[in-house]
């Protein structure tokens, strides 16, 4: 798969590395099973911090996409991660769509809520 | 096709021109040749080997055309300009040089002496066959040069590109694994098992070693980034296969079969090395020294893309700079 991060960019480089990983899982390039780089790895090819290559994939776990095991890596986890990942990123571009309206966290979650509500 | 019957024709010339050479002296010497040739000489020059007139032909034809033959038939089969194997087709014109000039010198003192047991072959002969093959064989090296490896067969489409930003750097990496060497690994290593089990030979140890290598290595991580290519094994770092981006001309990628290439695992080839796991997708990498270099990994064009961009990017940069 193909990572791609603009080191002059505002958003943090870890989401960068997270949004890349998220959309080749949710185009199929990364299938369930499959091994990501080693932090470390990614980082010198990147020529990033380690830790921000970390920051990334941590993320990326929170949102149960990979599971991150000492010692096995990072590796795709076997649970829909395909439509997982679509769904994240419609959720991405909620919160940005809602941010240029000039919308407040609390408004964006009550209009979800009521979506959420109506069924 | 042309072009391979060209360069058989090249590559196979000294050998037939001098066996037409030596059958020339042979003719014109005929008269004056004993019934037997001396064919074989002490370190003093004297004769101690001894070959009758008839065999001479047979002998000089089968020593001579033979090698023409299967250079011919390699060139025939060979996809690569000799311009990048210009020091075997030197050896090959070398070699005939110095075998027709060995023929001949060894016919004119026959025909200079009375009886065979008389003949002396002075040893300035072996200095003159020894500068006539370097001689013969530098103008091997000239002629192979004008078959350039780069401007007649590898100058297709300029290469893809990716579209990259000034700020963004980019990553292109896979895993590839190989079914083939996994299971040839297996096996081994179970056979060596088996065998540590069954008998005391000592080979059982190098058996399970180069197993579990095969094994190992059965599935590698191939990385284009701003460095190089680089192959390892999928599990650690090292040990590590880099090609540096100033070592690559330019990336192609296409459909390879494994045989095609050479077989599987590591295969070097004249003018060629090859990192094959599987038949299918691969990624050619021109290097700057007229070579290749071919590992088989899916998404190949992705890689090339970004192998011609980022190549092109330390081009304009190291430009810049200096």
């Amino acid at each position: 798969m193909l990572f791609r991060v603009d080191l002059g960019s505002p958003v943090p480089l870890g989401d960068q590395i997270a949004a890349t990983v998220r959309g080749a899982i949710a185009d199929g390039t990364l299938r369930p099973g499959e091994r990501l780089p080693a932090a470390r790895a990614l980082a010198d090819s990147l020529g990033v911090n380690v830790h921000t290559v970390l920051r990334g994939y941590q993320r990326l776990r929170e949102e149960d996409l990979i599971d991150l095991r000492r010692g096995r890596g990072a590796v795709v986890t076997g649970e829909q991660p395909t439509a997982r990942a679509r769904l994240l990123e419609g959720v991405q571009n909620l919160v940005e769509e809602a941010r240029a309206l000039g919308l407040s966290d609390e408004e964006v979650l009550t209009l979800v809520r009521t979506r959420l509500a109506g069924g | 096709m042309t072009r391979a019957w060209r360069r058989a024709g090249v590559v196979a010339l000294p050998f037939v021109l001098a066996w037409a050479a030596v059958l020339a002296v042979y003719a014109a010497l005929r008269d004056r040749l004993p019934d037997r040739l001396a064919t074989h000489f002490g370190p003093g020059g004297q004769a101690d080997g001894f070959t009758g007139l008839g065999a001479f032909l047979p002998v000089v034809t089968t020593l001579l055309l033979l090698p023409g033959l299967i250079v011919a038939v390699v060139a025939l089969r060979s996809r690569t300009a000799l311009g990048a194997q210009r020091g075997l087709v030197a050896i090959g014109y070398g070699t005939a040089a110095m075998l027709g000039y060995a023929h001949i010198a060894m016919l004119w003192v026959n025909a200079s002496a009375a009886r065979a047991a008389d003949v002396t072959f002075p040893l300035w002969h072996l200095a003159l066959s020894l500068a006539a093959a370097g001689a013969v064989g530098w103008a091997g090296w000239l002629l192979a040069g004008r078959d350039a490896a780069p401007a007649d067969e590898t100058d297709e489409a300029a290469g893809p590109r990716l579209p990259l930003a000034k700020g963004e750097a980019a990553v292109w990496t896979r895993t590839v694994g190989s079914p083939v060497l996994a299971v040839l690994g297996a096996g081994t290593t179970l056979l060596g098992v088996v065998l540590a089990v069954a008998t005391d030979t000592g080979a059982e140890t190098a058996l399970i070693v180069i197993g579990l290598i095969s094994a190992a290595l059965s599935r590698c991580r191939v990385t284009v980034d701003r460095r190089g290519l680089s192959v390892a094994p999928w599990f650690a770092p090292r040990p590590r296969l880099r090609i540096s981006l100033g070592r690559i001309k330019e990336a192609t990628s296409r459909e390879a079969r494994a045989l095609s290439l050479g077989g599987w695992g590591y295969r070097i080839q004249p003018g060629r090395s090859a990192l094959v796991l599987r038949s299918g997708d691969a990624l050619f990498l021109r290097l700057v020294t007229g070579k290749e270099f071919v590992v088989t990994v899916d998404d190949a064009a992705t890689a090339a893309a970004l192998v011609n961009t980022l190549v092109e990017r330390g081009g304009t940069a190291a430009g810049a700079r200096g």
